[in-house]
Protein backbone atom coordinates (compact mmCIF):
# COMPACT_ATOMS: atom_id res chain seq x y z
CA UNK A 1 0.00 0.00 0.00
CA UNK A 2 1.07 3.73 -1.17
CA UNK A 3 1.21 6.11 2.22
CA UNK A 4 -1.11 9.12 1.70
CA UNK A 5 1.34 11.70 1.87
CA UNK A 6 0.74 13.21 -1.18
CA UNK A 7 -2.93 13.91 -0.19
CA UNK A 8 -2.75 16.46 2.07
CA UNK A 9 -6.66 18.12 2.13
CA UNK A 10 -9.09 15.46 1.32
CA UNK A 11 -12.88 14.48 2.54
CA UNK A 12 -12.73 11.59 4.68
CA UNK A 13 -15.90 9.38 4.92
CA UNK A 14 -16.67 6.05 6.36
CA UNK A 15 -19.29 3.76 4.25
CA UNK A 16 -20.53 0.49 4.04
CA UNK A 17 -23.69 -1.36 3.42
CA UNK A 18 -27.16 1.87 2.76
CA UNK A 19 -30.62 1.36 2.24
CA UNK A 20 -30.80 -2.70 1.74
CA UNK A 21 -27.69 -2.60 -0.87
CA UNK A 22 -24.82 -4.25 0.07
CA UNK A 23 -21.81 -1.85 -0.83
CA UNK A 24 -20.68 -3.36 -3.65
CA UNK A 25 -23.81 -3.46 -5.23
CA UNK A 26 -24.28 0.62 -4.43
CA UNK A 27 -20.74 0.79 -6.09
CA UNK A 28 -21.87 -1.08 -9.29
CA UNK A 29 -24.89 1.13 -9.49
CA UNK A 30 -22.79 4.50 -9.05
CA UNK A 31 -20.08 3.27 -11.41
CA UNK A 32 -23.38 3.14 -14.14
CA UNK A 33 -24.58 6.85 -12.86
CA UNK A 34 -21.15 7.94 -13.96
CA UNK A 35 -21.36 6.08 -17.53
CA UNK A 36 -24.75 7.96 -17.94
CA UNK A 37 -24.64 10.98 -16.59
CA UNK A 38 -20.67 11.62 -16.40
CA UNK A 39 -21.13 11.79 -12.12
CA UNK A 40 -21.77 10.34 -9.39
CA UNK A 41 -24.28 11.55 -6.41
CA UNK A 42 -22.50 10.03 -3.64
CA UNK A 43 -25.66 10.38 -0.21
CA UNK A 44 -24.80 11.21 2.53
CA UNK A 45 -26.26 12.22 5.44
CA UNK A 46 -25.81 13.46 9.58
CA UNK A 47 -24.55 16.60 11.14
CA UNK A 48 -20.97 16.95 9.49
CA UNK A 49 -19.74 17.95 6.15
CA UNK A 50 -22.75 20.36 5.35
CA UNK A 51 -22.54 20.91 1.67
CA UNK A 52 -22.75 24.82 1.89
CA UNK A 53 -21.25 25.63 5.57
CA UNK A 54 -18.77 23.42 4.72
CA UNK A 55 -17.97 20.95 1.94
CA UNK A 56 -18.11 23.45 -0.72
CA UNK A 57 -16.28 26.34 1.08
CA UNK A 58 -13.49 23.66 1.51
CA UNK A 59 -13.20 22.45 -1.30
CA UNK A 60 -13.05 25.80 -3.11
CA UNK A 61 -10.61 27.32 -1.04
CA UNK A 62 -8.24 23.80 -1.27
CA UNK A 63 -8.47 23.95 -4.91
CA UNK A 64 -6.55 27.11 -5.32
CA UNK A 65 -3.30 25.01 -3.52
CA UNK A 66 -4.46 21.65 -5.43
CA UNK A 67 -5.70 19.95 -8.91
CA UNK A 68 -7.92 18.05 -7.38
CA UNK A 69 -9.33 17.36 -3.98
CA UNK A 70 -10.55 13.49 -3.14
CA UNK A 71 -12.98 11.70 -1.24
CA UNK A 72 -11.32 8.76 0.67
CA UNK A 73 -13.51 6.50 1.64
CA UNK A 74 -12.68 3.55 4.36
CA UNK A 75 -14.85 0.57 3.85
CA UNK A 76 -16.99 -0.27 6.99
CA UNK A 77 -19.07 -2.61 8.09
CA UNK A 78 -22.44 -0.82 8.15
CA UNK A 79 -26.55 -1.29 8.75
CA UNK A 80 -27.62 2.16 7.48
CA UNK A 81 -31.12 1.10 6.57
CA UNK A 82 -33.49 4.07 6.10
CA UNK A 83 -36.94 3.60 4.15
CA UNK A 84 -36.91 6.75 2.12
CA UNK A 85 -37.69 7.47 -1.08
CA UNK A 86 -35.30 8.54 -3.62
CA UNK A 87 -34.46 11.88 -3.74
CA UNK A 88 -36.13 14.11 -6.77
CA UNK A 89 -34.34 17.47 -6.69
CA UNK A 90 -30.93 18.47 -6.02
CA UNK A 91 -29.99 22.28 -4.96
CA UNK A 92 -26.07 24.02 -4.33
CA UNK A 93 -27.47 26.57 -2.34
CA UNK A 94 -31.23 25.67 -1.31
CA UNK A 95 -32.53 28.45 -3.26
CA UNK A 96 -32.33 27.14 -6.72
CA UNK A 97 -33.52 23.16 -7.20
CA UNK A 98 -33.29 20.78 -9.96
CA UNK A 99 -33.92 17.59 -10.92
CA UNK A 100 -31.81 14.92 -10.47
CA UNK A 101 -30.01 14.00 -13.69
CA UNK A 102 -31.21 10.85 -15.86
CA UNK A 103 -29.70 7.55 -14.65
CA UNK A 104 -28.52 9.51 -10.67
CA UNK A 105 -30.59 7.68 -8.19
CA UNK A 106 -29.99 8.91 -3.74
CA UNK A 107 -31.64 7.00 -1.49
CA UNK A 108 -32.28 7.52 1.81
CA UNK A 109 -29.99 11.10 1.94
CA UNK A 110 -30.48 14.26 3.02
CA UNK A 111 -27.10 15.46 1.03
CA UNK A 112 -24.51 13.84 -1.98
CA UNK A 113 -21.18 14.72 -2.73
CA UNK A 114 -20.80 14.98 -6.19
CA UNK A 115 -18.13 12.53 -7.84
CA UNK A 116 -15.92 11.45 -10.75
CA UNK A 117 -15.02 7.59 -11.18
CA UNK A 118 -14.87 5.96 -7.92
CA UNK A 119 -11.12 4.18 -8.11
CA UNK A 120 -10.07 1.16 -5.44
CA UNK A 121 -7.86 3.63 -2.91
CA UNK A 122 -4.94 1.16 -2.55
CA UNK A 123 -3.73 3.80 -0.13
CA UNK A 124 -3.16 3.70 4.14
CA UNK A 125 -3.55 7.25 6.33
CA UNK A 126 -3.05 8.02 10.00
CA UNK A 127 -6.10 10.42 11.26
CA UNK A 128 -3.37 11.55 14.21
CA UNK A 129 -1.41 13.16 11.31
CA UNK A 130 -4.89 15.07 10.20
CA UNK A 131 -7.24 17.81 11.46
CA UNK A 132 -10.39 19.46 11.04
CA UNK A 133 -9.94 22.04 8.14
CA UNK A 134 -13.55 23.90 8.41
CA UNK A 135 -16.55 24.57 10.51
CA UNK A 136 -16.88 24.51 14.59
CA UNK A 137 -14.23 21.95 14.71
CA UNK A 138 -11.54 23.20 12.90
CA UNK A 139 -8.14 22.29 14.65
CA UNK A 140 -9.41 19.59 15.93
CA UNK A 141 -6.81 16.60 15.35
CA UNK A 142 -8.86 14.07 13.23
CA UNK A 143 -8.70 11.10 15.09
CA UNK A 144 -10.45 12.89 17.91
CA UNK A 145 -12.99 14.08 16.07
CA UNK A 146 -14.06 10.63 14.01
CA UNK A 147 -15.70 8.85 17.02
CA UNK A 148 -19.39 8.05 17.24
CA UNK A 149 -21.65 9.42 15.42
CA UNK A 150 -19.07 11.29 13.75
CA UNK A 151 -18.04 8.90 10.02
CA UNK A 152 -17.09 11.65 8.10
CA UNK A 153 -15.00 15.42 7.71
CA UNK A 154 -13.59 17.52 5.76
CA UNK A 155 -9.42 17.47 6.61
CA UNK A 156 -6.37 18.95 6.16
CA UNK A 157 -2.81 17.79 7.58
CA UNK A 158 -1.38 18.62 10.81
CA UNK A 159 1.58 21.52 11.18
CA UNK A 160 2.35 18.25 13.54
CA UNK A 161 2.77 15.97 10.70
CA UNK A 162 5.12 13.27 11.24
CA UNK A 163 5.26 9.79 9.40
CA UNK A 164 3.94 7.75 12.63
CA UNK A 165 3.77 4.26 13.69
CA UNK A 166 -0.07 4.75 14.96
CA UNK A 167 -3.20 2.99 13.29
CA UNK A 168 -3.13 3.12 9.68
CA UNK A 169 -6.42 3.05 8.20
CA UNK A 170 -6.80 1.25 5.14
CA UNK A 171 -9.03 3.64 2.29
CA UNK A 172 -10.89 0.85 0.19
CA UNK A 173 -11.73 3.96 -2.45
CA UNK A 174 -11.03 6.98 -3.46
CA UNK A 175 -12.75 9.71 -6.08
CA UNK A 176 -12.70 13.12 -6.76
CA UNK A 177 -15.37 15.82 -6.01
CA UNK A 178 -16.87 17.68 -9.10
CA UNK A 179 -18.42 20.56 -8.93
CA UNK A 180 -20.59 21.33 -7.52
CA UNK A 181 -19.08 19.24 -5.04
CA UNK A 182 -21.67 18.11 -2.43
CA UNK A 183 -25.38 19.51 -3.01
CA UNK A 184 -28.82 18.94 -1.04
CA UNK A 185 -31.61 16.42 -1.76
CA UNK A 186 -34.94 16.35 -1.32
CA UNK B 1 -30.02 31.06 40.39
CA UNK B 2 -32.10 32.41 43.01
CA UNK B 3 -34.53 29.99 44.61
CA UNK B 4 -37.11 28.88 41.65
CA UNK B 5 -39.59 26.07 40.74
CA UNK B 6 -36.87 24.26 38.80
CA UNK B 7 -40.13 22.10 37.15
CA UNK B 8 -42.35 25.11 36.47
CA UNK B 9 -39.41 26.59 34.84
CA UNK B 10 -38.07 23.95 32.66
CA UNK B 11 -41.83 22.61 32.06
CA UNK B 12 -41.95 26.54 30.20
CA UNK B 13 -39.08 26.94 28.75
CA UNK B 14 -40.37 23.17 27.14
CA UNK B 15 -43.30 24.84 26.03
CA UNK B 16 -40.82 27.38 24.25
CA UNK B 17 -38.85 24.80 22.86
CA UNK B 18 -41.77 22.50 21.36
CA UNK B 19 -42.81 25.73 19.46
CA UNK B 20 -39.63 26.41 17.68
CA UNK B 21 -38.63 25.60 14.06
CA UNK B 22 -36.08 22.72 12.95
CA UNK B 23 -32.85 24.37 13.03
CA UNK B 24 -31.60 24.40 9.20
CA UNK B 25 -27.71 24.15 9.04
CA UNK B 26 -27.17 26.24 5.90
CA UNK B 27 -28.07 29.38 8.58
CA UNK B 28 -25.44 28.35 11.53
CA UNK B 29 -29.13 27.84 13.57
CA UNK B 30 -28.05 25.38 16.50
CA UNK B 31 -29.89 25.09 19.04
CA UNK B 32 -29.15 25.76 22.82
CA UNK B 33 -29.95 22.67 25.12
CA UNK B 34 -32.46 23.11 27.86
CA UNK B 35 -30.80 23.66 30.87
CA UNK B 36 -28.92 26.38 29.22
CA UNK B 37 -31.64 28.02 28.24
CA UNK B 38 -32.51 28.32 31.88
CA UNK B 39 -29.62 29.66 33.48
CA UNK B 40 -29.26 32.15 30.58
CA UNK B 41 -32.73 33.33 30.76
CA UNK B 42 -32.04 33.79 34.93
CA UNK B 43 -28.97 35.57 34.31
CA UNK B 44 -29.95 37.66 31.77
CA UNK B 45 -33.32 38.22 33.50
CA UNK B 46 -31.50 40.82 35.85
CA UNK B 47 -29.87 42.81 33.06
CA UNK B 48 -32.49 43.45 30.96
CA UNK B 49 -35.48 44.07 34.11
CA UNK B 50 -38.43 46.80 33.22
CA UNK B 51 -35.85 47.68 29.80
CA UNK B 52 -37.23 47.74 25.99
CA UNK B 53 -35.76 45.22 24.39
CA UNK B 54 -34.67 44.35 20.43
CA UNK B 55 -33.59 40.88 19.88
CA UNK B 56 -31.37 40.82 16.23
CA UNK B 57 -32.03 37.13 15.64
CA UNK B 58 -33.69 34.58 18.22
CA UNK B 59 -33.64 31.08 16.98
CA UNK B 60 -32.76 29.78 20.49
CA UNK B 61 -35.99 32.15 21.63
CA UNK B 62 -34.48 33.16 24.63
CA UNK B 63 -36.80 36.68 24.45
CA UNK B 64 -39.98 33.91 24.38
CA UNK B 65 -38.38 32.51 27.50
CA UNK B 66 -37.66 35.91 29.24
CA UNK B 67 -41.15 37.04 28.83
CA UNK B 68 -42.89 33.86 29.08
CA UNK B 69 -41.47 33.07 32.01
CA UNK B 70 -41.96 36.31 33.65
CA UNK B 71 -45.49 36.68 32.88
CA UNK B 72 -46.36 33.21 34.62
CA UNK B 73 -44.07 35.25 37.56
CA UNK B 74 -41.38 31.87 37.91
CA UNK B 75 -38.71 34.61 37.50
CA UNK B 76 -38.72 37.83 39.33
CA UNK B 77 -37.18 40.21 36.41
CA UNK B 78 -38.21 40.45 33.22
CA UNK B 79 -37.66 42.93 29.92
CA UNK B 80 -40.79 45.37 29.89
CA UNK B 81 -41.27 44.43 25.75
CA UNK B 82 -39.32 42.37 23.38
CA UNK B 83 -38.96 43.20 19.51
CA UNK B 84 -37.48 40.24 17.97
CA UNK B 85 -36.19 40.46 14.72
CA UNK B 86 -35.10 37.56 12.50
CA UNK B 87 -34.55 36.51 8.69
CA UNK B 88 -36.75 32.96 9.07
CA UNK B 89 -40.68 33.52 9.01
CA UNK B 90 -40.68 30.50 10.20
CA UNK B 91 -39.06 31.57 13.84
CA UNK B 92 -41.14 35.17 13.62
CA UNK B 93 -44.55 33.22 12.90
CA UNK B 94 -43.37 30.50 15.81
CA UNK B 95 -43.10 33.81 18.29
CA UNK B 96 -45.94 35.90 17.27
CA UNK B 97 -48.07 32.85 17.66
CA UNK B 98 -47.09 31.34 21.11
CA UNK B 99 -47.75 35.18 22.51
CA UNK B 100 -50.61 35.57 21.17
CA UNK B 101 -51.69 31.81 22.69
CA UNK B 102 -50.19 32.23 25.79
CA UNK B 103 -51.81 36.04 26.01
CA UNK B 104 -48.30 37.81 26.16
CA UNK B 105 -48.27 39.80 22.42
CA UNK B 106 -48.21 42.97 24.17
CA UNK B 107 -44.92 42.24 25.78
CA UNK B 108 -43.34 40.55 22.96
CA UNK B 109 -43.67 40.41 18.92
CA UNK B 110 -41.37 39.37 16.14
CA UNK B 111 -41.01 40.90 12.75
CA UNK B 112 -39.35 39.55 9.56
CA UNK B 113 -35.55 41.42 8.89
CA UNK B 114 -32.46 40.76 7.30
CA UNK B 115 -29.55 42.02 8.95
CA UNK B 116 -28.01 42.81 5.15
CA UNK B 117 -30.71 45.33 5.24
CA UNK B 118 -30.49 48.82 6.67
CA UNK B 119 -32.62 48.76 9.96
CA UNK B 120 -36.25 50.42 10.14
CA UNK B 121 -36.13 54.03 10.60
CA UNK B 122 -38.86 53.87 12.40
CA UNK B 123 -36.43 51.71 15.19
CA UNK B 124 -33.50 53.53 14.87
CA UNK B 125 -31.69 54.20 18.38
CA UNK B 126 -35.17 53.41 20.18
CA UNK B 127 -34.34 50.64 22.35
CA UNK B 128 -32.48 50.52 25.81
CA UNK B 129 -31.36 46.83 25.51
CA UNK B 130 -30.41 44.56 23.27
CA UNK B 131 -29.79 40.67 22.67
CA UNK B 132 -27.68 38.40 19.89
CA UNK B 133 -26.35 35.24 19.83
CA UNK B 134 -24.89 35.68 15.82
CA UNK B 135 -23.38 33.02 13.87
CA UNK B 136 -19.93 32.17 15.44
CA UNK B 137 -17.84 33.40 12.64
CA UNK B 138 -15.34 30.29 12.89
CA UNK B 139 -13.59 31.13 9.45
CA UNK B 140 -14.44 34.67 8.89
CA UNK B 141 -12.18 36.43 11.67
CA UNK B 142 -15.72 36.98 13.93
CA UNK B 143 -17.30 39.03 10.78
CA UNK B 144 -20.92 37.99 11.17
CA UNK B 145 -20.57 39.02 14.93
CA UNK B 146 -19.68 42.62 14.16
CA UNK B 147 -22.65 43.08 11.59
CA UNK B 148 -24.87 41.90 13.80
CA UNK B 149 -23.60 43.96 16.62
CA UNK B 150 -23.26 46.86 14.17
CA UNK B 151 -26.95 46.61 13.62
CA UNK B 152 -27.99 46.17 17.43
CA UNK B 153 -26.08 49.54 17.96
CA UNK B 154 -28.11 51.07 15.49
CA UNK B 155 -31.52 50.13 17.30
CA UNK B 156 -30.02 50.97 20.70
CA UNK B 157 -30.20 54.39 22.71
CA UNK B 158 -26.99 55.69 24.74
CA UNK B 159 -27.12 53.30 27.82
CA UNK B 160 -28.84 50.93 26.87
CA UNK B 161 -27.51 47.19 27.98
CA UNK B 162 -26.37 44.46 25.80
CA UNK B 163 -26.19 40.62 25.89
CA UNK B 164 -23.71 38.67 23.45
CA UNK B 165 -23.57 35.19 23.31
CA UNK B 166 -20.53 34.10 21.59
CA UNK B 167 -18.52 30.71 20.93
CA UNK B 168 -15.97 30.16 23.95
CA UNK B 169 -14.17 27.32 24.80
CA UNK B 170 -10.02 27.02 25.26
CA UNK B 171 -9.80 23.97 23.12
CA UNK B 172 -11.19 25.44 19.90
CA UNK B 173 -8.83 28.38 19.69
CA UNK B 174 -10.54 30.08 17.02
CA UNK B 175 -13.43 31.05 19.55
CA UNK B 176 -10.66 33.09 21.60
CA UNK B 177 -9.11 34.79 18.23
CA UNK B 178 -13.41 36.31 17.65
CA UNK B 179 -13.94 36.77 21.15
CA UNK B 180 -10.63 39.08 21.25
CA UNK B 181 -11.68 41.00 17.66
CA UNK B 182 -14.90 41.32 18.85
CA UNK B 183 -13.85 42.58 22.22
CA UNK B 184 -12.11 45.26 20.14
CA UNK B 185 -14.59 45.88 18.24
CA UNK B 186 -17.11 46.55 20.84
CA UNK B 187 -14.72 49.12 23.14
CA UNK B 188 -13.80 50.47 19.81
CA UNK B 189 -17.76 51.27 19.44
CA UNK B 190 -18.23 53.18 23.17
CA UNK B 191 -19.04 49.69 24.53
CA UNK B 192 -17.97 48.68 27.92
CA UNK B 193 -17.68 44.96 29.14
CA UNK B 194 -18.98 44.96 32.37
CA UNK B 195 -19.27 41.14 32.75
CA UNK B 196 -18.85 37.81 30.94
CA UNK B 197 -19.52 34.15 32.00
CA UNK B 198 -17.41 31.92 30.40
CA UNK B 199 -18.03 28.43 28.83
CA UNK B 200 -21.47 28.96 29.61
CA UNK B 201 -23.73 27.29 27.28
CA UNK B 202 -23.99 23.87 25.54
CA UNK B 203 -25.67 23.00 21.88
CA UNK B 204 -26.94 20.38 19.82
CA UNK B 205 -23.93 20.08 18.08
CA UNK B 206 -23.27 16.53 16.66
CA UNK B 207 -20.03 17.24 15.18
CA UNK B 208 -18.55 19.84 18.04
CA UNK B 209 -20.48 18.65 20.93
CA UNK B 210 -18.30 19.97 23.69
CA UNK B 211 -18.29 23.28 22.06
CA UNK B 212 -19.49 26.27 24.80
CA UNK B 213 -20.65 29.76 24.22
CA UNK B 214 -20.17 32.64 26.61
CA UNK B 215 -22.61 35.34 27.64
CA UNK B 216 -21.29 38.76 27.66
CA UNK B 217 -22.90 41.99 29.20
CA UNK B 218 -22.07 45.31 27.38
CA UNK B 219 -23.33 48.80 28.35
CA UNK B 220 -23.18 51.29 25.56
CA UNK B 221 -21.57 54.54 26.77
CA UNK B 222 -23.68 57.77 26.56
CA UNK B 223 -23.02 58.83 23.34
CA UNK B 224 -25.36 61.96 21.45
CA UNK B 225 -28.02 60.53 19.93
CA UNK B 226 -27.90 60.57 16.07
CA UNK B 227 -29.09 60.73 12.67
CA UNK B 228 -29.94 57.58 11.14
CA UNK B 229 -27.72 56.25 8.56
CA UNK B 230 -28.22 52.95 8.22
CA UNK B 231 -26.78 51.17 5.09
CA UNK B 232 -26.75 47.99 3.61
CA UNK B 233 -24.29 45.61 3.83
CA UNK B 234 -21.91 45.90 0.85
CA UNK B 235 -21.48 42.95 -1.57
CA UNK B 236 -17.82 42.18 -0.04
CA UNK B 237 -19.46 41.68 3.64
CA UNK B 238 -22.09 39.15 2.04
CA UNK B 239 -19.10 37.34 0.38
CA UNK B 240 -17.97 35.58 3.98
CA UNK B 241 -20.86 36.45 5.90
CA UNK B 242 -20.70 32.77 7.16
CA UNK B 243 -17.25 32.15 6.88
CA UNK B 244 -14.74 31.94 4.18
CA UNK B 245 -16.24 31.62 0.84
CA UNK B 246 -19.87 30.98 2.68
CA UNK B 247 -21.78 34.02 1.51
CA UNK B 248 -25.03 34.71 2.42
CA UNK B 249 -27.58 34.50 -0.37
CA UNK B 250 -30.88 34.09 1.27
CA UNK B 251 -33.17 37.30 2.03
CA UNK B 252 -35.84 35.23 4.34
CA UNK B 253 -36.45 31.78 5.37
CA UNK B 254 -40.16 31.26 3.68
CA UNK B 255 -42.67 29.70 6.27
CA UNK B 256 -44.73 27.71 3.81
CA UNK B 257 -47.13 26.82 6.68
CA UNK B 258 -48.00 30.18 8.14
CA UNK B 259 -48.10 27.48 11.29
CA UNK B 260 -51.88 26.76 9.76
CA UNK B 261 -50.97 24.10 7.24
CA UNK B 262 -50.15 20.19 7.83
CA UNK B 263 -46.60 19.44 7.78
CA UNK B 264 -45.45 18.34 4.61
CA UNK B 265 -42.31 16.29 6.26
CA UNK B 266 -44.83 13.14 6.55
CA UNK B 267 -48.08 11.25 4.69
CA UNK B 268 -50.46 9.35 6.51
CA UNK B 269 -51.13 5.45 5.15
CA UNK B 270 -55.13 4.45 5.75
CA UNK B 271 -55.75 1.34 7.32
CA UNK B 272 -56.79 -1.20 4.41
CA UNK B 273 -59.56 -2.95 5.73
CA UNK B 274 -59.99 -6.41 4.82
CA UNK B 275 -63.47 -8.34 5.01
CA UNK B 276 -63.75 -11.76 6.56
Amino acid sequence: MNNITNQDAFIFMKVGDHAGETFDQILERKRKELNSAGKIFWGYGGRSCHPIQQVQPFVQLQLKRHNNIYLLMQSVHSTADPDIEPATEYSKDGINWERIPDGIEVIGSRYALVLGDIEPGDLELSLENFEVGIGPSRGKAASKYIQGRIDKACLVVSENFHASDSVQIPISFKAPLLEPYAVLLR
Amino acid sequence: MAAIDLRKCLNAISDVITNRPMPLREFDQIYMKAADMLLQVDHVSKKVSNRSCVFVGDGDAIGLCLVHLHSLQLIDDGPSEVLVLDFDERIVNGINTFASNFGISKNIRAELYNVSDPVPEKYWETFNGFYTNPPFGASNKGKSIEVFLRRANELICPGAIGCLVLADHPQYQWTQEVLAVTQSFLINNHFIISEMVPEFHHYHLDDAPDLTSCSIIVKKSFTPNSPYTSLPLSVEELQDFYGEQIPLRVQYVKDKTGGKYPSKDYELIPIKYKSK
